[in-house]
């Protein structure tokens, strides 16, 4: 061996191994942002809240159909849901649910990532730098309203639910334990006070359909409605009369055919649009899922045969059906007619079901020729339930006299005969109860069920007494003392061994 | 970014360390002498090129050039072993002679002498890991063009699963049984390149070997454990050249039909439903003018399959060559559906003294139409369609635009008419593969060489979607047209560089190869999709009007690696291989970039000793042991990194009067900044055995892997904020298994035949999952609902996790006795209903009555080859099959539920009534309230099966016929594929195998696999 060859040997070898510079094992990420980058300024705090909002709607429109509004509406004795072909949802309906129901699964889901990111909101924007305080506030209040609103559903519909308001710092914090739904609905109390007091009373065009001052208080007033705390309810929905910028619209249809979106009688709605930007879809499918199949819909709900009956009786004095009779079903009636379509021209074509919902069936703002991708607002709180649940309060806390006018407020609007004004306050109640509310609010979204849902508290009312009497398919499956609230979702159960099943599931 | 100062300058010391000892021993310990000769048939005379000359008691040789000539310096008293494929072999002591001629006598022996290990080769007596090797000629018998498939069944413990028959389809491939709940695909190494198996012309390869164990595939580290497939494509050899034409076509069809009911059998099981259920029967099964169509024959089709393949080879001592080009061509066997590939290869290595460089070079492009509709892996494929589509509508309408017809009433199920769906979809996807490296070679010194090998691999993908306008119904009307193209473009680079040297001293034999290698995967996508486009006929995205959208990403990823192995023999008796190697992933954060995985493994040749007799039955015995680890790093790119979701449905929201859409930014999901490498330490013990001269072999395994740090998604509740839980390495598992191949052969006379088998089984294990529960939930068979599967600490992934049924009720009294403390156990139920266990006898039939009934992994799986020549006839029969694994079949589940009028199995026509009470189908009832159809061991079979999955008969007609014509061989054969499968599944295919792991024996709708018959020839000039 020649000396020579050690060293080319001993080159290759350090040839071989050098060059070891770790930046070639460091990528980054190009396709999202890093989290040491974000709470800058105010444009990600509009990101944030955005992101906040969004769980109103799902990840899809046909998620937000099949759980959110299957899960808070088809309990209701205002509502059919008999088609067998459709499990979950009819399952939902006939109170033969089980924890694993995907429906109410995914409400909880998006629900509880909507406080995530309101929490993100709430322990973020107070230390950010080179905002002003009163912008921080708001943003804040923001997200306590939309916290607020995420439990008042929660709790309505689960009763015994995890409070969690802050950011997961361990591990040990994604497992939350249940706690008394009183201290959630103080915790509501507080969020809603809070934004009552920080949100503006209005937002600039770009901006509308954000909560306002109003809606929040709105919001405050149905919740003590749930807490029976009748004169402060009353007291916030007086507010929001006298001092608030609403009114009802003089047609009942035009608060559903996308004329008003965010108008003058709107406190609070989900925000939607047909447009499609990059593909991006935030649109709703309630058309397909209450039209009859003959207008290309999926007739996947139906007035229940009392909500009908009811509507039939809902005339004026002269006997005229009202206007919202008329804007709320699709029927076999000479004035009848669907987004331009009348009854009877598509009367031949129609299956087995014959009545159809008919409250935003409209298909003037709509994407690509895709009914179901509606643009629609779907309603949250309209002043008339603003109204109607300030009679309510008035009428609970023995100012019935009072409380009248507010109902033939809203009856008048749809051409309804006013009530009579000597009702006594148990006559009223049960009016509101199993007459006014019905008529107004059928269908619309998560009112109806929340409705029963606070008035189980009145040791006079059971919902099932009221499922039976009002012929709810299947009423004879509600259990008392189970099925007034939904089990805990079976894949949380499973995940979290601090919770505990609701009674009897 | 900081350098990390501690970048291996140990690793680097001591590997010079090495080669200084190594150079150090070049001592001249005994007197040399050089030997040369030629090697010839004994038979024809004619020299033999490429036989291997071993030094005996060493792991040194050479091997003859194209003349049959060799040259060896040896010491002058060893015993050279002349050895060759199909040759006996011969042993010859030098003796002092110089010149030694060898005419060595022809068998009909097929052995694989080398096997390719990790960065090398070895002679397969001296391997000590667990390496199993492909017999070419079973491959080289079957059609297809996906070497995937074509693995099946060929290598004990190499287990592989059709994910669908689906032409262009890859299969799902597990080596030695699952073994964790991430990634298990093994890793594919091709003419020593990381690449895709599926873009390899199955014409072009030359060898298979299957690294399976630690020891053998510690030299790829981090991205073994799951096992290595190295595969060699054919290069040019020494001598002239020849040209191979091999050619073949057939027909494929669907093998079996599911049982669907017809018009009247659906309106008599709706109307019982109905009846049963107190309701008026729904109008369209009472009569009407409606078709009676049989939806499987129309969507199903028998196919043609064609393939053709040319290919040179050849060279001269200085240049070697192997060009081919091939075109493959298979119809699937459903409307629509088919796959072209075109494929060129050009191999070359040229020598020039001490240097050798080379090139390996594929392009492969390939068209598919696709299958429209999710296709397997949890959607609601086209195949659930064809089922769910009522006899009552017909499958065309000329009225309507696009030609077909959909649900003829507003009652009908709204389920969309699967053949308009395929027929009128444009989904075609286009690949353009492109596999290059280059290879240098240079012998510093005799036994010192240095390799560096270059190499690239770029896929460029391009899907093309566009659903037109038509109409079929009301509801399935698609008044836009819709046009989406996709196109991804994948490059990853390879630079390898090797050090080996090898020596000897005495009796020590030892081999070093130390190396460096880096990669780099970079993956762009960019995605168009545009709504309205102003004619069917139109095909630019700049034509569309409606709504737009673009989407896309960029991923990289980059490894640095460095490894070393000794391989040391001490009188060729007692071997020893150790690797090592330290792998760095940008995968992981600073603090856990690097991973160091190390291997050791002992082999004891039993046979050579002294006291064993040297003219014994038994010519091998040899005893293996090995341990080692390995890790994995198959996780997706930045998943440490935390980040901030914005822009997705999801998230964003609408504000303003003018609705617009604004961007949601939020973090959605818990940061997994700790991750670290996934490791599994592996152990294996081997015992081969050879008789009677390799006529007889035996090789029986036993391994056991375990798997800690294993990378697990921990599920957390929903109330934390995220629906996706962190990574972590919370969890482990181990698998164990044994395996098991024998082989005869009968190799002289005119009739020559053999017989091949293997067998092996596993049984996998988690041991921890680390979170609080421990237990997935998987295998939903319809969005998120209806689990089939259940993963829980202790138990075997993905067990079936069902209720148990308990025949049915016959009567009032058998539902009211069916009843615990809290009151009946099924209250909804009625006579006819299914009688469910209340397994736990707590008195309430709940989640909690489930049970574990078994899963998709085999007891065992085997596959057995015959073949046999008799003079210019040959023979081959294939059969594989699998014991013991269950299957949950999701098309039963779907044509068995009364809750939906879609439609039915016939064999419900026979459900129970009181009238017909001895029935064990349920009875027929809208609505299912007793949840009859819930996830339950009703719809969960035994998917045992034994299938003949070749048979194949040739004819080569006799030499004296081809001289005349330059012709060397010329042979013609008729071959079957999936010809008979022996089973009691009852859905389309036993075999087939969901991609998920959760849901890997769950049968939602799988594309079935084809019978398929071909004729075909092969020739050579």
């Amino acid at each position: 061996m020649k000396p020579i060859k050690y060293l080319f040997l001993l080159s290759v070898v350090v040839v071989l191994f050098a060059g070891c510079d770790d930046d070639f094992l460091v990528q980054t990420n190009m396709n999202e942002l890093n989290q040491e980058l974000y709470w800058q300024d105010e444009g990600d705090v509009l990101q944030a809240i955005t992101a906040t909002y969004s769980q109103l709607q799902a990840d899809d429109r046909w998620a937000w159909f099949e759980y959110h509004y299957v899960a808070q509406s088809y309990r209701s004795d205002l509502i059919r849901a008999t088609r067998k072909d459709l499990p979950y949802a009819q399952r939902i309906a006939n109170f033969t649910y089980s924890s694993d129901n995907i429906s109410f699964g995914a409400l909880w889901e998006d629900y509880y990532n909507g406080i995530f990111y309101a929490n993100q909101v709430i322990e973020n924007v107070p230390g950010m730098e080179g905002m002003d305080q009163a912008k921080k506030d708001e943003f804040v209040g923001e997200a306590k309203f939309l916290r607020g609103y995420y439990y008042l559903t929660l709790v309505t519909l689960f009763k015994n639910i995890p409070l969690v308001t802050t950011i997961p710092e361990t591990s040990d914090d994604y497992y939350a334990a249940q706690v008394a739904p009183e201290t959630i609905w103080t915790q509501i109390i507080e969020d809603f006070k809070e934004a009552k007091n920080t949100l503006p009373s209005s937002w600039s065009a770009d901006f509308e359909g954000r909560a306002t001052k109003w809606t929040a208080q709105g919001y405050l007033g149905k919740a003590y409605m749930f807490l029976e705390r009748f004169s402060e309810a009353a007291d916030e929905f007086e507010d929001v009369i006298t001092q608030g910028p609403y009114d009802l619209l003089n047609t009942f249809t035009h608060n559903f055919d996308g004329s008003y979106e965010n108008g003058v009688e709107s406190l609070f709605e989900i925000q939607h649009t047909a447009a499609r930007p990059n593909g991006f879809t935030e649109s709703t499918p309630m058309y397909n899922e209450q039209a009859p199949g003959a207008m290309g819909g999926w007739e996947e709900f139906f007035p229940s045969d009392w909500l009908f009956n009811l509507m039939l009786t809902d005339t004026s004095a002269a006997g005229d059906l009202s206007g919202r009779a008329l804007g709320t079903v699709f029927f076999d009636h000479p004035q009848s007619s669907a987004d331009g379509v009348t009854y009877s021209s598509i009367k031949n074509e129609l299956g087995v079901e014959k009545v159809f919902f008919k409250k935003y069936l409209y298909s003037n703002d709509i994407s690509d020729g895709t009914l179901s991708r509606s643009g629609m607002n779907i309603h949250l709180m309209r002043y008339a339930d603003v109204l109607l649940m300030h009679a309510e309060a008035l009428n609970e806390t023995d100012k019935t006299a009072q409380a009248i006018p507010f109902v033939n407020q809203v009856r008048a609007r749809s051409g309804s005969a006013p009530i009579a004004s000597g009702m006594n306050k148990s006559q009223l109640r049960d009016h509101l109860r199993n007459v006014e509310r019905p008529l107004e609010f059928a269908m619309e979204y998560g009112i109806r069920w929340f409705d029963l849902a606070r008035w189980n508290k009145d040791s006079n009312f059971s919902i099932k007494q009221t499922l039976t009497n009002h012929a709810k398919p299947d009423a004879a499956n509600f259990q008392e003392g189970k099925h007034e609230i939904y089990p805990i979702p079976l894949s949380e159960m499973n995940k979290n061994d601090k919770l505990t099943q609701n009674p009897n599931y | 970014m900081q350098k990390d100062k501690r970048c291996s300058w140990g690793l680097r010391i001591g590997l010079l360390g090495i080669f200084l000892f190594a150079l150090a021993n070049v001592t001249q310990a005994q007197t040399r002498i050089t030997v040369s000769g030629t090697v010839t048939d004994k038979d024809t005379g004619e020299p033999l090129p490429a036989v291997n000359i071993g030094v005996k008691g060493t792991a040194r040789g050479t091997t003859t050039n194209f003349d049959g000539e060799y040259s060896l310096t040896v010491d002058e008293n060893a015993v050279l072993v002349f050895s060759f494929i199909s040759f006996r072999t011969v042993e010859m002591p030098i003796e002092g002679r110089t010149n030694i001629d060898v005419a060595m006598e022809p068998i009909q022996i097929v052995g694989e002498d080398i096997v390719v290990v990790g960065y090398g080769t070895q002679s397969k007596e001296d391997v000590t890991g667990s390496v199993g090797s492909v017999d070419m000629d079973n491959i080289e018998k079957l059609p297809g063009n996906n070497l995937g498939d074509m693995l099946q069944g060929q290598v004990a413990g190499v287990s592989i699963r059709p994910g669908s028959g689906e032409p262009g389809a890859a299969p799902n491939v597990v080596i030695r049984g699952v073994g964790t709940i991430g990634d298990n695909d093994p890793l594919y190494i091709i003419d020593g390149v990381p690449g895709d198996i599926s873009q390899v012309n199955t014409d072009n390869i030359e060898s298979i070997n299957v690294l399976k164990d630690a020891a053998s595939a510690a030299i790829y580290g981090s991205r073994a454990s799951n096992g290595v497939v190295i595969v060699e494509t054919k290069r040019g050899s020494v001598g002239g050249s020849s040209i191979s034409f091999n050619a073949y076509t057939g027909v494929q069809s669907l093998a079996n039909k599911i049982d669907l009911a017809n018009r009247s059998e659906y309106d008599l099981i709706s109307q019982q439903m109905f009846s049963n259920a107190g309701s008026p029967p729904l109008g369209y099964t009472t009569g009407g003018n409606y078709a009676d169509t049989d939806w499987q024959n129309e969507f199903f089709e028998p196919g043609f399959e064609q393939k053709y393949n040319l290919s040179i080879a050849g060279g001269t001592e200085e240049l070697t060559y192997m060009i081919s080009g091939g075109f493959f061509d298979q119809d699937g066997i459903t409307i629509n559906t088919d796959h072209q590939a075109v494929n060129l290869r050009v191999n070359s290595d040229y020598t020039k003294g001490k240097l050798k460089i080379g090139e390996s070079f594929s392009y492969v492009r390939s068209n598919t139409k696709n299958l429209t509709g999710a296709a397997y892996d949890g959607g609601y494929g086209t195949i659930y369609q064809v089922m769910d589509m009522l006899p009552h509508t017909p499958v065309h309408n000329a009225n309507n635009e696009g030609g077909y017809a959909g649900p003829q009433h507003s009652d009908m199920p709204k389920s969309n008419n699967p053949v308009a769906t395929q027929m009128l979809t444009t989904n075609q996807s286009q690949t353009d593969f492109m596999q290059a490296s280059v290879y240098a070679e240079y012998s510093i010194l005799d036994n010192l060489t240095y390799e560096l090998q270059l190499g690239t691999n770029v896929g460029n993908r391009y899907l093309d979607y566009f659903v037109p306008t038509y109409f079929t119904s009301s509801i399935y009307k698609r008044e836009i047209s819709y046009l989406e193209q996709n196109r991804s473009r994948d490059t990853e680079t390879t630079l390898n560089t090797l050090l080996r040297y090898e020596n000897y001293y005495k009796k020590h034999d030892f081999k070093l190869m130390a190396g460096y290698s880096q990669e780099r995967g970079l993956y762009k996508s960019s995605n168009a999709a545009i709504d309205d486009l102003p004619s069917n006929e139109i095909r630019a995205l700049s034509a569309g009007t409606g709504s737009a959208s673009v989407s896309g990403g960029v991923y990289e990823n980059t490894m640095r690696s460095q490894f070393g192995r000794v391989n040391y023999s001490y009188d060729n008796k007692y071997l020893f291989t150790g690797n090592i190697r330290r792998d760095g992933s940008s995968r992981f954060a600073e603090s856990n970039r690097y991973g160091v995985f190390p291997s050791a493994s002992v082999g004891w040749k039993i046979t050579e000793e002294n006291f064993f007799p040297d003219n014994a039955v038994m010519n091998e015995m040899k005893l293996r042991a090995s341990w080692g680890k390995l890790g994995n790093q198959s996780i997706g790119d930045y998943q440490f990194i935390p980040t901030v979701s914005s822009g997705s449905n999801y998230i964003n929201y609408v504000f303003g009067a003018d609705q617009n859409i604004f961007t949601g930014g939020i973090i959605t999901n818990f940061a997994s900044s700790d991750i670290k490498w996934e490791t599994t330490t592996s152990q294996n013990i081997g015992l081969d055995l050879a008789f009677l001269e390799d006529r007889i072999l035996f090789t029986a395994e036993y391994f056991r892997n375990e798997t800690t740090d294993m990378l697990v998604n921990v599920p957390i509740p929903a109330t934390s904020g995220s629906s996706v839980g962190p990574l972590t390495n919370g969890g482990s598992m181990e698998t164990e298994g044994l395996e098991f191949m024998a082989r005869y052969r009968k190799g002289e006379g005119d009739f020559v035949y053999g017989i091949r088998a293997n067998v092996s089984t596993s049984r996998n294990k988690v041991t921890q999952l680390g979170f609080k529960d421990e237990a997935f939930t998987g295998g939903f068979l319809e969005y998120g609902t209806h689990p089939t599967t259940r993963t829980v600490v202790g138990g075997e992934i993905a067990r079936f996790y069902l209720y148990k049924t308990d025949g049915l009720f016959q009567n009032t009294q058998e539902v009211n006795e069916h009843s615990g403390n809290g009151g009946l156990l099924q209250p909804n139920a009625e006579p006819g209903d299914i009688r469910f266990k209340d397994t736990n006898g707590d008195g309430v039939l709940d989640e909690d009555d489930k049970v574990y009934m078994g899963s998709a992994t085999p007891d065992f799986e085997f596959g057995v080859t015959f073949d046999a020549n008799y003079k210019q006839f040959d023979f081959s029969l294939f059969l594989q099959g699998m014991y013991g694994n269950k299957m949950y079949n999701g098309t039963k589940f779907l044509t068995h539920r009364t809750d939906r009028n879609t439609n039915f199995a016939a064999r419900l026509v026979n459900a129970w009534t009181p009238q017909n009470s001895g029935s064990n189908i349920p009875r027929n009832i809208s609505g299912d309230p007793n949840g009859n159809a819930r996830p339950s061991d009703r719809f969960l079979e035994d998917a045992s099966y034994l299938r003949i999955q070749n048979v194949q008969v040739g004819y080569s007609l006799p030499n004296k016929w081809l001289d005349n014509y330059g012709v060397q061989k010329f042979r013609l054969y008729v071959s079957f594929q999936n010809l008979v499968t022996f089973t009691k599944y009852s859905g389309y295919d036993p075999s087939l195998s969901n991609f998920s792991l959760f849901r890997r024996g769950v049968d939602s709708g799988l594309y079935p696999l084809a019978t398929k018959s071909m004729i075909g020839i092969q020739a050579k000039f």
